[in-house]
């Protein structure tokens, strides 16, 4: 057997595409199997899993919670540079299954020259206004069965498919807060710190 | 492809039936006829004589050298969970694994289903097909799906090949067009040409959706399909060889029968 085996990996992508298959799925006492009736119980699970509570959240203001220092708060809201939103990309994994766009990080970092420009136009334009439009912030759900044979959503753990640009500008977030956690969590919690 | 698993037989005795040669006619979206070897199964109470009845289906795959699809009702399970009460009969179900194992048979899952037989309180999945790798290859879209038991004990199961359209399919972008050599300046050709129209900060979403659909087209006239390619270049290293044991090759050609 020589390096490819597109015969062995053909075989396991078909039983893949089987077990992943839904041909039939229990939801609310019925019995769906018609392809029609599969979506339509898909999307009436999920956008009630996924709606926003109707209960008013709780607030905690007066607390006396730590805060960050004047100079930090302004460090952290000092302009976008080009080279962060490269890091950014460059930190991202080219393989991970891509958003609803299709696009993955293996296509932004090589064909960065032609679109980096558009890119720093977006996300510098979502750290000022702190809006994204509906075509970043939509996702893909995907389903993955927990176990063998699943027969009911409870039985799929959804996880969501985020696009790209979404996942630039979280990364963009979560360096620059790296650098003033410190100042805001306690001690005693510093285990979710890293390098502490 | 139905298959009624739940006809009552005498249930002291295994019952095989096998249809060599059978050709799938009739099936319109396969342009080709295709030779497999389906065996019905009724196994019977007893492990011995489920044991000679392993022997005779393995003796009768090895004899027509044909893909088979074994399927019925084996009276036997595989794991512990596929029974309600999960004691499993062990010396059984070694012998159906070894038995599964040396005809090299893979299973179709049951769809959103655990169990097939139901007596009392007590359930078991002992239905169940199996199909070697050929036969799995040449349908990859068939699934197992079970149906009302009515008045017997076991479930009806269907194996059926769902034609289903679940509507309109997104873009994804294929990592390994980035190996080609005319990726990038194709890609920017594309890109100044169709995207110039849309100036403005949110722009790229638009951008990348008309790529999206650009570089659709051009996998399929570039790019191009993957195995036929690879058949084209194995056709024509075999042709440089068998040209090379006639008469000496040039230096070009050499070097293009090492791919």
């Amino acid at each position: 057997m020589g390096d490819k085996n597109p015969h062995f990996f053909h075989i396991s992508a078909s039983l893949r595409k089987g077990r992943n298959y839904i041909s039939k799925i229990e939801h609310n006492g019925s019995h769906l199997v018609s392809s029609n009736d599969i979506k339509e119980g898909t999307v009436n699970f999920f956008s009630s899993l996924f709606r926003k509570p109707t209960c008013k959240r709780i607030e905690m203001r007066g607390l006396g919670f730590s805060k960050i220092s004047e100079a930090k708060s302004i460090w952290l809201e000092r302009p976008l540079s080009m080279e962060e939103v490269k890091q950014a990309v460059w930190d991202c994994d080219g393989s991970k299954a891509p958003g609803p766009d299709g696009f993955t990080f293996s296509f932004y970092k090589k064909v960065w020259n032609i679109i980096s420009l558009d890119v720093f136009m977006l996300v510098k334009s979502f750290f000022k206004t702190s809006k994204l439009t509906k075509g970043i912030s939509s996702f893909f759900v995907t389903l993955i069965p927990k176990s063998k044979g699943p027969s009911r959503f409870s039985h799929f753990h959804p996880i969501s498919l985020i696009h790209e640009l979404y996942k630039i500008v979280a990364k963009l977030l979560s360096i620059k807060l790296r650098h003033v956690l410190t100042d805001v969590i306690s001690v005693n919690q510093s285990i979710f710190i890293a390098g502490c | 492809m139905a298959t009624p698993l739940h006809k009552k037989r005498p249930r002291n005795q295994s019952r095989v039936t096998a249809t060599p040669h059978y050709t799938r006619e009739g099936a319109t979206h396969i342009p080709y006829s295709f030779n497999c070897m389906i065996v019905g199964v009724y196994a019977a109470s007893s492990v011995k004589e489920r044991d000679d009845l392993w022997e005779e289906i393995t003796t009768l795959k090895f004899a027509f050298e044909l893909p088979p699809v074994v399927l019925g009702d084996f009276n036997e399970t595989l794991h512990a969970h596929e029974k309600s009460s999960g004691h499993l009969n062990l010396s059984g179900s070694t012998s159906f694994h070894k038995f599964i194992s040396n005809c090299e048979l893979v299973e179709f899952n049951l769809q959103g289903h655990r169990f097939t037989w139901f007596r009392g309180d007590s359930m078991n999945c002992i239905d169940r097909a199996f199909a070697s790798l050929d036969f799995q290859l040449q349908f990859p879209s068939l699934s197992l799906c079970r149906y009302p038991r009515g008045m017997s004990d076991h479930c009806q199961l269907l194996l059926q090949s769902p034609e289903v359209d679940w509507g309109w399919k997104p873009f994804r972008f294929i990592n390994c067009w980035l190996s080609h050599p005319s990726f990038l300046t194709d890609f920017e050709a594309l890109w100044s040409d169709s995207c110039k129209e849309f100036p403005g900060e949110f722009s790229l979403i638009k951008k990348l959706r008309i790529m999206g659909k650009k570089l659709r087209q051009w996998n399929k006239s570039i790019f191009g399909d993957q195995n036929i390619k690879l058949v084209d270049i194995q056709n024509s290293i075999t042709t440089l060889k068998n040209l090379s044991e006639v008469c000496p090759l040039f230096e070009t050609e050499k070097k293009s029968s090492k791919g």
